[in-house]
């Protein structure tokens, strides 16, 4: 559901900023709620951000606590991938 | 050989965007409430004025400092790795233009056009250009006479002080509308939703890389799609 209101949310809140900073409308409650959802996706990305990060170093950190672990075999993969 | 996973970033890219967007984010967190304290200031209030001038010149410092890293990196990748694949990556190609070109006729119904991205898109370089010249170097150099104007007072007359502080604000307004639609890009849409986990892993999956790099995929793996 969130991906098919994705859009007009990303939009609402880029038309707010706009409507505000070209002193269109500059107050009223559909501003407001323009700037705070705004803030709102940034927040969303900023914990989005934390979460990927965290979860990536956890990954790499199990994956070099594996037995099985060889930071050649590693070189060698990562020389082929390039 | 089969390659499950393709390497996208190196781990020095992924730091760096994590630092650079981590700074950004909390510098729109902390500045726009600062604009438009009638629609934002329970911000402000939450926080305390004095708490959130304090985040937001931590975060500029971060944002300023990422930037000079990635400058001095970049030109030593251009010395120790040649001008050819660096500008490659980064500069837009004429590839890029048509990109663009087909792209938007695309969206408007004139012409379906197949997408055939480099490892880049043209929308990822001009996100890139656009972190560099508005937020790195414009906020960048007005932030820094705005984070101590009293040292600029005797250079600078009040007025282009306060151009300045103007110049700060509306690009901001303009940095955040450049990186909204990335949020939606890379969490919104039907393919990433929730999130795009390639810039912190590194690697993009082979049938990804197929799909949406396929000008990429068929250099790297010498497939003829």
């Amino acid at each position: 559901m969130i991906e098919k209101i994705g859009f007009p949310l990303v939009l609402f809140a880029m038309l707010a900023i706009v409507l505000v900073e070209t002193n269109i409308m500059t107050t009223g409650i559909i501003i407001t709620i323009g700037l705070n959802l705004a803030l709102a996706l940034v927040l969303t990305q900023i914990l989005a951000l934390l979460y990927g990060f965290s979860k990536s170093l956890k990954i790499l950190n199990k994956t070099r606590r594996h037995p099985l672990y060889s930071p050649a075999r590693e070189a060698s993969i990562h020389a082929q991938t390039k | 050989m089969i390659i499950l996973e393709i390497e996208r970033f190196n781990s020095n890219q992924i730091i760096v965007h994590f630092i650079a967007a981590l700074s950004l984010l909390v510098l729109y967190i902390t500045g726009i409430p600062q604009l438009y304290p009638e629609h934002l200031g329970w911000i402000l209030d939450l926080i305390g004025l004095s708490k959130v001038m304090f985040i937001h010149r931590l975060a500029g410092f971060g944002l300023v400092s990422v930037a000079v890293y990635y400058l001095v990196y970049s030109i030593l990748s251009v010395i120790i790795s040649g001008r050819e694949y660096y500008s490659k990556i980064l500069f837009p190609t004429s590839a890029d233009i048509i990109d663009y070109v087909n792209d938007n006729l695309s969206i408007l119904g004139v012409q379906q056009q197949r997408i055939d991205y480099d490892k880049y898109s043209w929308l990822e370089k001009g996100l890139i250009w656009s972190v560099i010249l508005v937020d790195c170097i414009i906020m960048g150099i007005t932030g820094i006479i705005l984070f101590a104007p009293w040292s600029f007072a005797s250079i600078l007359p009040l007025s282009y002080l306060i151009t300045i502080r103007l110049v700060h604000a509306s690009f901001a307004i303009l940095s955040l509308c450049v990186i909204l639609p990335h949020f939606y890009l890379v969490h919104l849409s039907q393919f990433k939703f929730p999130m795009s986990k390639s810039m912190f892993t590194g690697t993009i999956s082979e049938e990804e890389a197929r799909e949406e790099y396929p000008k990429w995929y068929r250099e790297i793996t010498g497939e003829d799609l």
